[in-house]
């Protein structure tokens, strides 16, 4: 009984008159800012921020979380309609989504995006609700030894997902590592590879690295074929799927659900690592594998699906822990400290109209989505009447003025301008940034917890194998690598991704 | 070595991911020098760049070596023209956003983008760029109240 008195408490919280209007007020612009090409949540979350400080906390947060599903729909819809993934969680979604609105089909992928992102919605809503204060228990006894193990599993286990050769991606992951410690180190206060520029002493933001590569490093990589980027897709195609096509995405939905769910709690997760995930298992479990890359609309459910509820079950370790997992998350939790509350441990029992009111809010903003998007996709797919000619410069201009808002700083620009041209490179060198940006994410949480690990072993690195968890989780990395990088298999594997 | 040149082996993308890895690797090993070591028990600010480094100079000279002996990809031009004017309207605005202000800054950025397909007529940049700017200036300034002005100091 637990369990409905709690969400009971939380809709009430939530759907009180007021709070529905802020959250409907968050998905209308996390949408409409999202929806622009080269703005993803990151960006969209950070400009939006400043209108929630006059707030209560409660609305506030609401308010947070429609804008964090708007902006994640809008990234989603973008990728759909001209392949220009906002952000890199949407990356997935664009291999298929953006064949099928070439083959005049966009409508059913904007459709069983929104669909699969309901329905990951609320069953991870539900799964928040059940899990998140026993699973805190759990996870308040990881000690920096097993969040270490975590870390390497997952970094290891996201090199298998990405397409082109593994070993590149390794090198990609470590690389993004060593970005990610760029800035000063909190332990000793020496400031690394900053070459003395005081705009680099916070480290690279991640917003302007993201949009660099993929933003910019896109649009230079599109000039090199123009012609082919002006086929413009003029037939979006009706929104309703057939009863086959339902019966098509059913299975990948509640996979994709599944995984997300889970993935979304492990530190460095969530969204990103769930929909490569999901999109890996669909193309593995398909009957016809062949057809992925080229319009299966199993490769738009799953990874929708599981990328929505990796991102709302990412809110798991935020919340109970204070861990942001993702840089989403690291600005959730920078909006809580604004409206004075430190996430943690007692953050659930401390102040529990605030914390079921998020979850309750989570499925309303998911809602909300589903009743305003499907309804205004016709507004979003005007965006494809415009040549790509004419609507590279307004990315570019609107990047820019992006990348700036997040910090008002002149610098980040600079720092996206030079991502650009390293984006561009690596599509010539043909390595995948994906694993980079995982990489730049956990590297300094990657080294905190070694670093914690390490005192608490006095020294002594074997102890990271007597301890059975993270023995167990090392292990698993360690036996995926090699598998993965056997000669034959990996050959075999690159012929699976190319075909 | 497939009967190609030892130098189309070199310029292949895997070769020239190898060198750029190790040049990466050399280069953060080469800054991390001056940091703090430290002890495995108490790690200073380059142990772990350090042994990263590390790792990724030897995966760096692995991706080499296998591309020297086997297919490395063959390196297709570069988009110069585009390359170069995406990124010169990207630093527009990293140099001028405060001095030339938004306006300004929009316009220029957008004219030159314009340029890099190579497409577009002055003409057609121009109507771009002045409904750019109204639209940026109605967003961003009016609806979301960036702290950008329209104008920048050096022109007002």
């Amino acid at each position: 009984m637990d369990l409905i008195s709690n969400l009971a408490l939380g809709f009430a919280t939530s759907l009180s008159l007021y709070n529905l209007f802020y959250c409907f007020i968050g998905a209308l612009f996390g949408t409409l800012i999202g929806v622009l090409p080269g703005l993803g949540p990151v960006a969209t979350i950070a400009m939006l921020l400043p209108i929630t400080f006059g707030l209560e906390p409660v609305s506030a947060l609401i308010m947070l979380a429609g804008i964090y599903y708007g902006a994640q729909y809008g990234g989603s819809t973008t990728a759909i309609l001209i392949n220009l993934p906002g952000e890199s969680t949407s990356v997935v979604t664009a291999l298929d989504g953006y064949q099928m609105a070439r083959q005049g089909k966009a409508g059913k992928a904007l459709a069983t995006a929104a669909l699969g992102s309901f329905f990951a919605g609320t069953v991870t809503t539900i799964f928040i609700a059940l899990f998140a204060p026993p699973l805190a228990n759990l996870a308040l006894q990881f000690g920096p030894p097993e969040y270490f193990a975590l870390m390497v599993l997952g970094l290891i286990a996201s090199i298998t997902l990405a397409s082109g050769s593994l070993i590149k991606a390794l090198a990609m992951i470590l690389l993004g590592l060593l970005l990610g410690l760029v800035g000063r180190d909190v332990y000793t206060t020496e400031a690394r590879f900053t070459f003395d520029l005081e705009n680099l002493s916070d480290g690279l933001q991640f917003v302007a690295l993201a949009m660099g590569v993929y933003g910019i490093g896109e649009i230079v990589r599109n000039l090199e074929t123009p012609e082919q980027r002006s086929v413009a897709v003029s037939k979006v195609g009706g929104l309703m799927l057939s009863k086959a096509e339902f019966l098509r995405i059913t299975p990948p939905v509640l996979r994709g659900t599944g995984l997300g769910a889970i993935l979304g709690i492990l530190p460095g997760g969530g969204a990103l690592l769930s929909s490569f995930a999901s999109y890996a298992l669909e193309k593995k479990l398909s009957r016809n594998p062949a057809e992925f890359g080229r319009g299966a609309i199993e490769g738009v459910a799953g990874p929708e699906s599981a990328n929505n509820a990796g991102a709302q079950s990412s809110f798991i370790p935020m919340l109970t822990l204070g861990i942001p997992s993702n840089p989403v998350m690291a600005l959730m939790v920078g909006a809580l400290v604004i409206h004075g509350i430190t996430p943690g441990p007692s953050f659930v029992t401390d102040k529990p109209d605030l914390f079921w009111g998020l979850v309750a809010s989570m499925w309303v903003g998911n809602l909300m989505l589903v009743v305003l998007n499907l309804p205004l996709i016709g507004i979003w797919v005007r965006l494809l009447t415009v040549p790509y000619n004419y609507l590279f410069p307004a990315i570019i201009v609107f990047s820019a003025i992006g990348v700036f808002s997040v910090n008002n700083s002149t610098a980040d620009v600079l720092v996206m301008a030079g991502m650009g041209v390293f984006g561009y490179v690596l599509y010539k060198l043909n390595c995948e940034p994906a694993p980079l940006l995982l990489g730049f994410i956990l590297g300094p949480m990657l080294e905190e917890n070694l670093r914690r690990s390490m005192l608490l072993f006095r020294g002594d690195a074997t102890q990271f194998l007597t301890r059975p968890l993270t023995a167990t989780l090392l292990g698993i990395a360690l036996v995926s690598l090699i598998v993965v990088l056997l000669p034959n298999i990996s050959r075999k594997r690159e012929v699976v991704f190319k075909e | 070595m497939n009967g190609k040149s030892p130098l189309k082996a070199l310029l292949s993308q895997d070769a020239l991911s190898g060198f750029m890895f190790m040049a990466f690797a050399g280069g953060f090993a080469w800054l991390a020098q001056d940091l703090s070591l430290g002890t495995a028990l108490r790690m200073g600010a380059g142990y772990f760049p350090l042994i990263l480094s590390a790792l990724l100079g030897l995966i760096g000279l692995f991706i080499l070596v296998r591309a020297l002996l086997g297919d490395g990809g063959e390196m297709t031009p570069f988009a110069w023209r585009g390359l170069l004017l995406v990124v010169a309207s990207v630093l527009v605005f990293g140099f001028g956003l405060s001095g030339l202000g938004l306006g300004p800054c929009v316009a220029i950025a957008t004219v030159l983008a314009t340029m890099a397909s190579g497409q577009v007529s002055l003409r057609m940049a121009v109507v771009l760029a002045v409904v750019l700017v109204i639209f940026t200036w109605a967003v961003f300034i009016l609806g979301l109240g960036l702290p950008i002005a329209l104008i920048g100091t050096w022109l007002s």
